[in-house]
């Protein structure tokens, strides 16, 4: 659906993206990964004609984004990382001024504008004003928002920012149902768990790079150790000491726990520990 | 089309949506307008000097006087007993007071025109320190009717008589064959010469009338609401515009344009519709403060009313374009409130709309002819209270076109969208 191809991006002396490549398969439910300015941001903006690649190539269900920017733009839907909307507009307004400005018209735009609030679940709340609703239901309305045209490829960035445990199941479950209708979903979050429990591929970027990518079973189960212990001291102790000096150094622990290998681990474990602050 | 369509609807909603901000962003200029207007309303300034005039005289001349001053159009004279009207001065409530003390009546006889000069009275003035002005204004319309008054007795042919022969043992000799003659001309003192006695009148060499100045015979009608109305609307459109440009720019802060620059709408349609949206709303506005203007203040359409809405629709274009202008040259809101007070400001001051251009000197006035804000008061003002032709209207309106043109030129040109 969507193949990027030695893709570089500058912003003055800056390179924000560097020879990336990276291959996304239609129907996908795809996690990018990356600390802060990994350029997967960029990468995303540049995917949808917002910013121009200084070199390299992105093309979207076969249209180059740099020549055919409106094919591209009916292509894709982009869910914001930002509340993108009218707050002093009603739920209703909202939909259809975005359904308008997509292009849709007439009965088209009344089909869209309904299912996008059945989407959303706020049907009921149609005439209320955006600024009365909750960050979870407004949440669920940038997201519909966004799906107004009916898009094959959905990218959203950190779509789940601020909402309760039920809206962003709502969410999870809502991009589930896209993508089994058949869309691609790009999926960027700094969440480990949300990428565990959503996506089927993963890609991990870092200073402008590719990382590793691939199907998320195969990553976690490349790792060098299927499991990892959990261990609860009574006095401080690197974890690198903890397992040869469990028997031979006599210390006493008052628990031990083996968990699973997490995403998160592999992503530390590729990007290493220090804090990304800034570009 | 549909996308700038859906747009420029979109702006409205959001205007409609803030309903006090709405009616504020119209009672603001109506409400300046009104206040400027009553400042500069000139029958206002000259009809109601208001004065209170205390006779201790109590003469027949001084009880004269006292009615002329009366009967003067320019003067409004308050009965008020004598300590009450000191009082109301001093208080503030009444302008000026003028007391006319004893002998002033003698003061205004013939016989006071002849020796040193009067009778020796003379009328006090006591006026509110902040209103000297209308001292001097009172001032100068009693002394004339103080001298209409004498003349009249002076020239009496019974009270010439009299004059004439108090003057004669004064007089050089050369003169005395001339009052003479004069005596000889008004004929012997008679008990019974009341046909006589009507006084001459005295007039101005020169007269002069006073009439409006009109064009192409249109009967104008200055009223300095139609010239505030047409300044306070230009001005808080403009501020309008700036409030507009902030938004634009919250926009591109929050997301929304990133949205909207993803949707069917190019680019150029974005900023198109909102140049589109900014005038209309801006039109509604022009509207709304006219109809107020029209309804309470007698505001009148004197020359084309098509050009008169062809000038308010040029003014909200060009109000459309500076909107985007500001927001290209702004970029952040704080910047875009900074630089559009200024740019208002001095635009609103020199183009007129602030305070009327009659009242600067000649350079700044000439100056003021390279504002956009200048032509729209003046356009306005040719259409409503000068009752000029269309031919006046159509100069101001398409400079104010041309004007928002390049504005939204500029602006589309420098306005940055990430």
């Amino acid at each position: 659906m969507i193949r990027i191809e030695h893709l570089r991006i500058g912003f003055g002396a800056v390179l924000a993206v560097d020879d990336l490549s990276l291959e996304i398969p239609r129907g996908s439910l795809f996690g990018l990964l990356g600390p802060n300015g990994a350029g997967k941001t960029t990468t995303i903006r540049c995917v949808a004609g917002l910013v121009a690649a200084a070199s390299g190539s992105v093309r979207v269900a076969g249209f180059d984004v740099a020549t055919h920017a409106a094919e591209v733009r009916a292509r894709i839907g982009v869910v914001p990382q930002q509340l993108a909307l009218y707050d002093e507009l009603t739920v209703l307004q909202n939909l259809r001024i975005f359904a308008g400005v997509q292009g849709l018209a007439g009965q088209r735009l009344a089909e869209r504008v309904a299912w996008a609030l059945d989407l959303a679940q706020l049907s009921a709340r149609a005439d209320l004003r955006v600024h009365t609703l909750s960050g979870g239901m407004k949440r669920r309305l940038n997201l519909a928002a966004s799906l107004l045209h009916d898009p094959e490829c959905i990218i959203c960035d950190e779509p789940t920012t601020g909402v309760d445990p039920q809206s962003r199941l709502h969410i999870f479950d809502t991009l589930r149902r896209l993508r089994a209708d058949g869309r691609t979903i790009v999926y960027t979050t700094h969440t480990m768990d949300e990428v565990e429990a959503l996506c089927d591929q993963v890609a991990i970027v870092d200073h402008g790079r590719l990382v590793v990518s691939g199907p998320l079973e195969a990553l976690l189960a490349g790792s060098a150790s299927p499991t990892q212990h959990s261990v609860t001291l009574r006095e401080g102790a690197d974890s690198a000491r903890v397992a040869a000096a469990l028997s031979a150094a006599g210390l006493v622990a008052e628990q031990v726990n083996a968990t699973p290998r997490s995403l998160e681990d592999v992503f530390l474990e590729r990007t290493g520990h220090s804090l990304r602050d800034g570009a | 089309m549909r996308p700038l369509a859906w747009l420029v609807l979109k702006d409205l909603l959001r205007f409609r949506s803030d309903g006090r901000g709405a009616v504020v962003t119209v009672l603001t200029p109506v409400m300046l307008a009104v206040l400027l207007g009553a400042l500069f309303n000139p029958p206002d300034l000259a009809n109601s000097v208001g004065l209170a005039v205390i006779d201790r005289d109590q003469t027949a001349q001084s009880r004269a006087l006292v009615d002329a001053i009366r009967a003067d159009p320019n003067l409004d004279v308050a009965d008020l007993p004598e300590a009450e009207a000191l009082s109301a001065v001093a208080h503030g409530r009444l302008p000026l007071a003028l007391v006319l003390p004893a002998g002033s009546g003698a003061a205004l006889t013939p016989a006071a025109f002849v020796g040193a000069g009067g009778g020796g009275a003379k009328a006090e003035l006591i006026f509110d320190p902040s209103r000297k002005t209308e001292a001097d204004l009172v001032e100068g319309l009693v002394t004339r009717l103080i001298f209409e008054q004498s003349m009249a007795r002076v020239t009496d042919p019974r009270s010439l008589r009299v004059l004439l022969t108090q003057a004669r043992p004064l007089a050089e000799p050369g003169w005395l064959a001339v009052i003479d003659q004069s005596l000889g001309l008004l004929g012997p003192a008679s008990a019974d010469d009341s046909a006589a006695a009507a006084p001459m009148a005295i007039r101005s060499p020169l007269a002069f009338e006073r009439r409006e100045a009109v064009v192409d015979s249109v009967q104008g009608g200055y009223n300095s609401y139609a010239h505030t109305f047409a300044g306070m609307l230009c001005m808080f459109l403009m501020f309008f515009a700036a409030d507009a440009a902030k938004e634009l720019v919250a926009e591109r802060q929050s997301g929304l344009q990133t949205r909207l620059r993803l949707s069917a709408a190019s680019r150029h349609t974005i900023l198109a519709a909102r140049v589109l949206s900014v005038t209309l709303i801006a039109l509604v506005i022009s509207a709304a403060v006219y109809a107020v203007g029209f309804a309470a203040f007698e505001v009148q359409v004197l020359g084309s009313w098509p050009v008169f809405v062809l000038v308010l629709v040029a003014q909200a274009f060009f109000v459309g374009g500076f909107s985007l202008l500001l927001a290209g040259a702004g970029r952040t809101e704080r910047t875009i409130a900074s630089l559009g007070t200024f740019a208002i400001l001095v635009m609103s001051f020199l183009g007129g709309a602030m305070l009327p251009s009659f009242l600067m000197p000649p350079w700044l006035r000439t100056i003021g002819h390279a504002m956009p804000t200048a032509w729209a008061t003046d356009g306005l003002a040719a259409m409503t209270w000068r009752g000029m032709g269309a031919s006046d209207g159509l100069v101001p309106a398409s400079v104010l076109l041309l004007c928002g043109l390049l504005c939204a030129a500029v602006g589309s040109r420098l306005f940055r969208w990430e």
